[in-house]
């Protein structure tokens, strides 16, 4: 995964999938990853480079939600591929994530 | 767009933005009164109808944020959210968001309210978890919570006869343990049926927690299958499955807005609040609202289907309404002319034929009235709803400055015209703005200054004199001149040395130049100095004009004053020479007719003329418009006698007329600036009469307020301000006078009880002090004494410290010196006070304190305790001066009493006994300059010490109170001049 | 500039001046006036129309003439308000800058209405004219003599010299 600090916002650009096989380590290295940035005060999750999100992936990015919360700052998820877009639209997730109703 | 679309498109912007207007005075009130029922439940309506009318023509930007907005609120109602500052600016934000929006429908999505409806959602599910809980709601049953409905889903999956199931899934446990993806599997169950909404809950806990738990979701789903062959094709258990009632359905869906043909657009919405149309709403077809006051909405009941029932409204266009005030301003004419004509000859003869007609002609005489009033009602607006406005700017500029400001407004009931309403929006806000800004100092540095944290703007509007006065004021830094002066020349508007001419006032004014800003820093909020001259020119544009007035380190007031463009207001018309002129009655307080009694008489440099016990400065209205005047003699005309703000006067004219209701109508451009009209008006046959303006004829024509008084007290305080002396001879030519109140006793003693030692006479008394004896020839430049009589008497002053008495042979009369009958040129020297001719006699008046130190008695005057022994009586009627000076006061003197106004004192004095009356000048009943005169008019008290406090300090207040009789003026307040002013007062001169 | 379809004429003195017709309301024919005391001289007085009150002003002296002798002017023109003209289809030059208040000149005569065929020059320098250059549009050559054609809006503004 990559962090980008710019700005005080925090970019984590995550690079794979987030299925339930990948989702325990990547939520060990945000743990870790966080940490470094105690004064960001905006919170990005580029799903650019991720293809495949299942319930896991949708835990993790719904805790990575509230602990943006926790922070008081704002989160929003960027460049999710249609089909993420799809499954936030489905699940009522948009709003929360920051982001536009799929096409 | 066809134009029916068009044109309804037109009325949801209309009405989006009367519910957005509420909604942002609703929403700064909340902050106030968090826990307001009738508050939240409007609020929730308001963002609902919009949500609503926005729904029907797609416009899910709109609708989306609403539903965001309405859900929380829904939260707030219920009780299950608080609100806070945070969520309060959210809303606020979000409001304006939606302004945003309704402005230009077609480019809704181009605004970016991703982080208002995420900052929403997250209070969602963090204060109140989407996984339904217990807690009945009036509308929506529990289970429904938390989803984003839309109505029209419901009724249409209704209509066809299809089931709607509330589903609880668990997404890893139900679908992806059994092998499928998520998306798979939602399109499974789109194929089955029409997904209505969904809900996903939040786990708890953070990222440390995320992934250990389920991730559940819940959704409304509308088929035609029955529940377990729903249950088998999602392989779900049973208790997964909820099936609302039907009733529920039906209860919701009847508070829910509905699509419906256009005919009943208007009738099936919940009717706006009457509130009104911001200016910068783009003009639909149907164009603005008429203001139909309407009473406040009343909450909606508890339970379903409760409709809140609003004054209906109509909507006008402009024009129309500007044509009904035509015609009705043309029937008040034609109403004018039947009344001279109906009216009963002289005598009271009735024409043949007419009986009856003159009650008929008052009958139409009334309604005309109640009708050109009403229809000027629908142009008229109080301004409370502009000045509501600026509770939410106050409150947020103090946010963003950082600074506690409080909004007080005054005068919201008073109307004006709507297209000035909407003319001052602009420059008020500005004004506020920079108040804030610029004006109030931020709260640490107020304290620092003794003043409150919370710094004050008061935003204020009044009718006065024919014009609407509009204030705002505040109570922070005031105007600087010397800085205005420096940044002026900085800013190249002025050289330096034209700078250095300015006058405070002057200096005041340079805050209109354009390309003037003072601010170290110039901040976002209020712009650049370009700011305040365009509000300058604005208001110019108006009709109006701006004034300042401040005090440095006490705060500033710009006091606008605009025409009352549409008014209908009784006038008294009189006229000079051909002209006709209307005077408002508002101001009128009597018509007086010069007489050789009571002439018009020249004072000063003006014309007064006396009425009862004043003296009036008088205008002559034909001199004043050069028209030919005539004298005294060929006609002497008429004085109205005027009341403005606090001052009379009179104005001369040459004939009255009768009193009218007249109609105002605004004079063109061209005519703003005379300074004397302030409007004109058609009389009975269509002539024009000009409305005078008074304030502008008054303007710099009336001797200042003060030196008004002034003349009016002069000639009769004259004669009373006088001060009670004791005639005596000491044995020489000579008459002498020593002011009473210098003299303690009187006692006769033997001469030969005078001793000689040193070159000093000396008597000894049987109980006190040996006084050295003064004979007052010695020291005065008179002729010198002759040798004593076998019996003297001495005169003993009064707090003087020193053992000393003056010789006085003969005494005579104590009488009265008039003030200003004091010569103090012809005899000078020490001990000399002046010299008077009394009762035929010149008499020199003795200075005591010169008389002597020239004896070479070091006579200071008496130190502060001599005043333990005063009984003092404080006239003020500012409470806090009150205390002030009872602080000052109360462990010096002997007693001090207290009357909050001149008539109190008044009473105070007939009662009781006082060594010194204390008074404040500016009173209301009896101010002091008038209770001055009183008590020098009374015998008793005639003699009574008078001190004035006041808060101004200037020349002819000073002229005035010796004038008056006042011994001494001190301004407001300082302790030891208080004193010392007592002190002085008990031993003069 | 967009041409003006109609033209109306009209002479104060010895001139002839012309303008948009499209901006004028209604001629008044010996209108009796009210004089405003203490008002600008440009100001000759209020005239009372129909309910309505109109500032008349003085032709000559808005143009920088010299004004006439004080006799009865002849006529009135009075123009259209910013409301009147937004009703028309075809707006006239510069409509935007009209004002809500009604507002007239004093002219001696008026003449033909001329048509858009006729021929505009541009306007001479002030020097030789002695005309406010604001108020002037151009020039119209007729046999008998020129005829100045005036901006309306600039006509009707307040200038510094007239508004107090």
């Amino acid at each position: 995964m990559n962090a980008l600090y710019s700005d005080t916002t925090l970019t984590l650009t995550f690079d794979g999938d987030l299925t339930s096989t990948t989702v325990v380590s990547v939520r060990a290295e945000l743990i870790e990853l966080l940490k470094n940035y105690p004064s960001a005060t905006a919170l990005v999750a580029n799903l650019s480079q991720v293809g495949q999100v299942d319930s896991m992936g949708l835990n993790l990015l719904i805790g990575l939600y509230r602990e943006a919360h926790f922070r008081k700052i704002p989160f929003r998820i960027e460049n999710a591929s249609p089909s993420v877009r799809r499954l936030f639209g489905l699940l009522n997730l948009n709003e929360r994530f920051g982001v536009s109703a799929a096409a | 767009m066809s134009a029916d679309e068009t044109e309804m498109l037109g009325l949801f912007v209309q009405e989006a933005n009367e519910h957005l207007e509420t909604l942002e005075t609703d929403l700064v009130r909340l902050e106030t009164c968090p826990n307001d029922a009738a508050l939240l439940n409007r609020l929730f309506r308001a963002v609902h109808s919009i949500k609503g009318t926005a729904g029907f023509f797609g416009l899910t930007p709109i609708t989306d944020l609403a539903h965001l907005m309405e859900s929380v609120m829904a939260l707030l109602r219920d009780g299950r959210l608080h609100s806070d500052r945070e969520l309060i600016n959210l809303f606020l934000g979000s409001t304006d968001h939606l302004q945003v929006m309704v402005a230009a429908p077609d480019r809704a999505a181009e605004v970016d309210t991703r982080q208002a409806r995420a900052a929403l959602a997250t209070r969602l599910d963090f204060e109140a978890p989407a996984k339904p809980s217990a807690g009945g709601a009036p509308v929506l049953p529990a289970c429904l919570r938390g989803f984003s409905i839309d109505p029209e889903l419901v009724r249409s999956s209704l209509r066809h006869g299809h089931h709607l199931y509330v589903i609880e899934l668990q997404l890893t446990a139900d679908i992806e343990a059994a092998g499928q993806t998520l998306l798979d599997y939602f399109r499974d169950v789109e194929s089955l049926g029409l997904l209505i909404a969904a809900a996903t809950a939040m786990s708890e806990g953070g990222l440390s927690e995320a992934v250990a738990g389920e991730l559940q979701c819940t959704l409304l789903f509308a088929t035609a299958m029955e529940p377990d062959l729903l249950l088998s094709a999602f392989n779900l258990p049973a208790d997964r499955l909820t099936c609302p009632d039907q009733a529920v359905w039906s209860e919701w869906l009847a508070t829910q807005p509905s699509l419906v043909p256009a005919a009943s657009f208007a009738s099936s919405t919940p009717p706006p609040p009457a509130a009104e149309v911001t200016p910068q709403t783009p003009q639909p077809i149907m164009s603005t609202p008429t203001p139909v006051p309407a009473p406040a909405d009343s909450p909606a009941a508890g339970g379903p289907a409760a409709r809140v029932k609003t004054e209906e409204t109509v909507r006008i266009s402009v024009s129309l309404l500007d044509a009904l005030m035509n015609l009705a301003g043309e029937m008040v004419l034609g109403r004018n002319q039947l009344l001279r004509i109906a009216a009963p000859t002289r005598g009271g003869a009735v024409t043949p034929g007419q009986e009856g007609l003159a009650g008929i002609v008052q009958g139409i005489s009334g309604v005309t009235t109640d009708l050109q009033r009403t229809i000027m009602r629908a142009r008229l607006q109080p301004v409370g709803g502009l000045f509501g406005r600026f509770n939410r700017i106050v409150r947020d500029l103090g946010q963003k400055l950082g600074k506690e400001i409080e909004l007080e407004t005054v005068g919201n009931d008073v109307e004006l015209d709507r297209a000035l309403i909407e003319g001052l929006s602009d420059p008020l806000t500005h004004l506020i703005r920079n108040c804030a800004d610029h004006g109030i100092e931020p709260a640490a540095e107020r304290l620092r200054l003794g003043k409150p944290a919370a710094g004050k703007v008061r935003i204020s509007a009044a009718h006065l004199a024919g014009r609407v006065q509009i204030e705002v004021r505040d109570d922070g830094r005031g105007l600087n001149p010397d800085l205005l002066k420096a940044k002026a020349v900085e800013k190249g508007v002025l050289a330096a040395d034209q700078a250095a001419r300015l006058t405070v006032a002057e200096a005041w004014q340079l805050i209109f130049a354009p390309g003037f800003s003072t601010a170290a820093v110039v901040s976002d909020v209020s712009g650049r100095g370009v700011g305040m001259d365009v509000v300058k020119t604005n208001i110019e544009r108006l009709g109006g004009r701006v004034e300042i007035d401040s005090v440095l380190g006490h705060g500033t007031a710009l006091i606008i004053r605009l025409p009352l463009t549409l008014a209908i207001i009784p006038a008294l018309i009189v006229g000079c020479s051909t002209r006709r002129f209307a005077v408002p009655q508002l101001n009128l307080l009597e018509i007086v007719r010069p007489s050789a009694e009571r002439p018009i008489e020249r004072f000063g440099g003006s014309q007064v003329i006396r009425l009862r016990e004043e003296l009036l400065p008088v205008i002559n209205l034909s001199t004043l418009l050069g028209l030919p005047t005539r004298t005294a003699d060929e006609a002497p005309g008429y004085v109205l006698i005027l009341k403005l703000d606090n001052r009379r006067f009179g104005l001369q004219v040459e004939l009255v007329a009768d009193t009218e209701e007249i109609v105002v109508k605004p004079l063109g451009r061209h005519l703003q600036g005379t300074g004397f009209y302030s409007g004109a008006t058609l009389l009975g046959q269509g002539e024009i009469a000009l409305i005078l303006d008074l304030a502008g004829i008054a303007a710099g024509r009336l001797p200042s307020a003060e030196a008004s008084a002034t003349r009016a007290l002069t000639r009769e305080a004259a004669l009373i301000a006088t001060e009670r002396i004791l005639l005596f001879r000491d044995g020489s030519a000579e008459t002498f006078a020593l002011h009473i109140a210098n003299i303690g006793r009187i006692e006769k003693i033997a001469s030969s009880r005078i001793e000689r030692i040193g070159g000093h006479d000396f008597f000894r008394q049987a109980n006190g002090p040996t006084l050295r004896l003064l004979r007052i020839q010695d020291h005065l430049p008179v002729a010198p004494a002759g040798a004593l009589p076998a019996e003297v008497h001495i005169i003993v002053p009064r707090l003087i410290h020193h053992a000393v008495a003056l010789i006085a042979e003969q005494i005579l009369d104590a009488t009265d010196l008039p003030v200003d009958s004091l010569d103090t040129a012809s005899l000078r020297g020490p001990g000399v006070l002046g010299t008077a001719s009394l009762q035929n006699r010149l008499t020199v008046v003795v200075d005591l304190y010169s008389l002597l130190q020239a004896a070479g008695i070091d006579a200071k005057p008496p130190k502060v305790g001599q005043l333990s022994s005063l009984r003092v009586l404080l006239a003020e009627d500012t409470a806090f001066f009150r205390e002030a000076v009872r602080r000052s006061l109360t462990e010096v003197v002997g007693s001090l009493d207290i009357a909050e106004d001149g008539e109190a004192a008044w009473a105070r004095l007939q009662t009781g006994h006082y060594d010194v009356l204390i008074t404040d000048l500016e009173m209301p009943r009896l101010n002091g300059f008038e209770l001055t005169a009183r008590v020098r008019d009374d015998a008793r008290l005639k003699a009574l010490p008078v001190i004035a406090l006041s808060a101004r300090d200037c020349d002819d207040f000073h002229a005035k109170a010796k004038a008056a009789g006042i011994d001494h003026y001190e301004t407001k307040l300082d302790r030891e001049r208080l004193c010392r002013a007592l002190t002085q007062v008990l031993s003069p001169h | 500039m967009s041409q003006p379809t109609q033209l109306l004429t009209f002479r104060t003195q010895g001139r002839w001046y012309a303008c948009d017709l499209l901006w004028v309301r209604e001629i008044l024919r010996q209108p009796s006036i009210t004089p405003v005391d203490q008002a600008p001289p440009i100001v000759r007085g209020l005239i009372h129309l129909r309910g309505q009150i109109l500032t008349a002003l003085d032709l000559d002296l808005r143009l920088g003439c010299a004004g006439g002798a004080e006799k009865p002017s002849a006529c009135c023109i009075v123009f259209k308000t910013s409301v009147e003209l937004g009703r028309l289809a075809q707006q006239p030059e510069s409509a935007e800058q009209a004002g809500q208040d009604l507002l007239g000149i004093l002219v001696d005569e008026i003449g033909d209405i001329l048509s858009q065929q006729e021929r505009v020059l541009p306007p001479p320098p002030e020097s030789l004219s002695g005309l406010d250059p604001a108020c002037i549009a151009g020039v119209i050559p007729r046999p008998a003599g020129l005829v100045s054609l005036l901006h309306v809006h600039a006509l009707l503004r307040p200038t510094t010299a007239t508004a107090a």
